[in-house]
């Protein structure tokens, strides 16, 4: 499985297992996702730090997460980029809409 | 300029390629002595991918036959060209060959959260694209929230990425995504 769900202090923690996280499983990863948002989990965090790689699809799919859970007033948040990563987060500009974080911990905390 | 290599790939028309485009990256590096060649590598992987993706989504024209990606290495820079059959970038309900009026004319093809993809008229068959950037510092991360969209950071990742990137039309033969990478060789 590319990603996995996991529920802690009532925030829902998505780990990425994959190097890259592209357009082959973003469609269901945002089904999934979403699905989970509307189903309560208003608040998220996506844990990246096995990911070295991303495309504007997988992108997307973080946006649509984002903007679900501010519809439910939750928040979305990006925890532990590897460096071409981050330099996505940052050639996109999406850092200046996501909190990210270092570790997991750091981003339960900050709900 | 002279042109001095040429690869050419052919990819079945299936995203479950995508990574095999990426990877091409590899083949193509060790033929440049450039300098932060891992950057490099990072930038042009990103735009293969974009620019495959781009291609069997925007094209479905093109899900019928191999998608051809010709590489043209020089020592000081690197053109990929992406060809497909489908009918090209649409301004203003015409697309390519455009009426003769909109030489010289720039058209907004899309926008992001940090600023827009525009087009620039060249020719009736050539489109040179540009990135118009916003200073999102300026902007409350709310309205950038608001502004935030699925789709369309791709072709924006793709030019902010490389040098020039170019929509060619050949009438009967399709459409050339044109992009070029200027390339700091080590001194």
């Amino acid at each position: 499985m590319s990603y996995s769900f996991n529920v802690e202090k009532e925030i829902l923690i998505v780990k990425i297992e994959e190097k890259r996280a592209t357009i082959e499983f973003s469609g269901t990863l945002k089904d999934d996702l979403l699905k989970k948002i509307e189903q309560g989990n208003s608040n998220v965090i996506i844990d990246l730090s096995a990911t070295e790689f991303v495309d504007s699809s997988f992108l997307g799919t973080l946006v649509a997460g984002l903007k679900k859970t501010a519809i439910k007033s939750g928040d979305l948040k990006i925890v532990d980029l590897q460096e071409p990563v981050r330099a996505m987060f940052e050639l996109t500009r999406l850092y200046k809409i996501f909190e990210i974080f270092d570790t997991v911990e750091d981003a339960l905390n900050s709900f | 300029m002279k042109i001095s290599e040429k690869i050419v790939l052919s990819v079945p028309p299936d995203l479950k390629f995508t990574s095999t485009v990426e990877n091409f990256v590899d083949v193509i590096l060790p033929h440049f002595n450039v300098e932060n060649s891992l950057s490099l590598a990072n930038q042009l992987r990103s735009t293969l991918n974009e620019a495959f993706v781009n291609v069997i989504r925007h094209s479905p024209e093109t899900l019928y036959e191999l998608v051809e990606i010709i590489f043209e290495i020089d020592k000081l820079k690197l053109l990929i060209h992406f060809r497909d059959k489908g009918k090209g970038i649409q301004i203003q309900g015409h697309f390519p060959p455009y009426p003769n009026d909109f030489k010289n004319t720039t058209h907004k093809i899309l926008e992001t959260i940090d600023g827009e993809v525009v087009a620039y008229v060249e020719d009736s068959n050539t489109l040179q694209l540009n990135f118009n950037e916003h200073n999102v510092d300026e902007i409350d991360p709310q309205k950038l929230l608001e502004k935030a969209k699925e789709g369309g950071m791709g072709l924006s990742l793709i030019i902010k990425l490389m040098d020039r990137v170019r929509f060619v039309f050949e009438t009967g033969k399709g459409n050339c995504l044109e992009i070029t990478k200027i390339l700091e060789t080590e001194r």
